[in-house]
């Protein structure tokens, strides 16, 4: 009966510490991300704007903004495909890191990519089953130039 | 809202030797770039003869008219100096056709389809909206002050509601 108990809370130990280690999407330290460093960045919220209009542009779908976070994201922006595992959906972040020590900004880029797994509605949104893939790095690389143009030539 | 560009507004005097053009006489307007920074100059015959090729970037000729206001710059004048550019190997060209690129990305003259890279460097593919037609521009790393003066450079030149001193 001890061993029984033991075994048990040894499980919810680990289940928790498993839903503890699970990182959100814009962490750092998940995905693989692009970055370009500011020194002379406009104001956050100009930021956060900008952020919003070279997803916009990039063809992404209106997504939410998480202001005190620094984080911009879409929404899933989705491409199916007749075939299995061929149909794609992505999401493209941007998340502001500011480094006051230095006076410097870094806006971050990534793009998470998924794939649809589901074998017969290959071409319902609504039944598509998605499996994580490694994220879209040339995609990550467009969005950050759309920003750049947005950041680059304010005044023009 | 796309608009219409337009250089700064043109000296009525030589840029290099202060001759005063008169009413009707031809004028060669260039961009140059002078130690890195860009810069517009209308020279009289004798000065755009003599100058330094080598500065150049693009240049037109044109007509000194008292009442004419500053010559309009659409953006497929933009976008024909981002070509001549392309043509040109110099770091610098490179950087102004980044940013020229981007200026015109910024407006949806061109259309950013995608960016692949070519050993260490990143390229962009771009498409002259509503045509086939594509460029490959590089993605140039410059210093924050680089590309801000360069930039700023850039805008006094376009810039429709700015007189520049150049």
């Amino acid at each position: 009966m001890m061993i029984e108990k033991m075994l048990m809370l040894l499980m919810f130990c680990s289940l928790s510490w498993s839903c503890a280690s699970e990182l959100p999407i814009d962490d750092p330290s998940e995905g693989r991300w692009k970055q370009i460093i500011l020194k002379d960045a406009p104001p956050r919220r100009d930021l956060l704007l900008a952020c919003e209009y070279a997803i916009s542009q990039a063809g992404y779908p209106k997504g939410t903004t998480d202001a005190l976070r620094g984080t911009v994201f879409s929404d899933w922006e989705v491409r199916l495909q007749p075939f299995r595992n061929k149909g794609m959906r992505y999401k493209a972040i941007f998340r502001i890191f500011e480094n006051e020590g230095n006076n410097e900004i870094s806006v971050r880029s990534r793009v998470i990519a998924e794939r649809n797994i589901e074998g017969d509605d290959t071409l319902d949104a609504s039944a598509a089953e998605w499996e994580a893939v490694d994220d879209d790095q040339g995609q990550s690389r467009v969005l950050m130039q759309f920003l750049s143009s947005q950041l680059f030539l304010r005044d023009s | 809202m796309v608009k219409d560009w337009q250089y700064s507004k043109r000296n009525k005097q030589c840029d290099d030797c202060d001759y005063s053009f008169t009413d009707g006489e031809d004028v060669f307007s260039l961009l140059r770039m002078i130690d890195g920074d860009l810069q517009r100059a209308d020279l009289c015959r004798a000065c755009f003869d003599s100058r330094d090729e080598d500065a150049d970037v693009v240049y037109w000729r044109t007509t000194q008219h008292e009442s004419r206001q500053s010559l309009r710059l659409d953006l497929d004048m933009l976008l024909a100096l981002l070509e001549k550019l392309l043509d040109d190997p110099r770091d610098d060209r490179k950087d102004l056709s980044y940013l020229l690129s981007l200026l015109l990305v910024r407006h949806r003259k061109l259309r950013l389809e995608r960016v692949h890279m070519k050993g260490q460097q990143e390229i962009m593919s771009l498409r002259k909206t509503r045509t086939k037609r594509t460029f490959a521009v590089e993605s140039r790393e410059m210093t924050d002050e680089r590309r801000t003066e360069l930039s700023k450079q850039l805008a006094e030149l376009v810039d429709p509601t700015r007189e520049s001193s150049i």
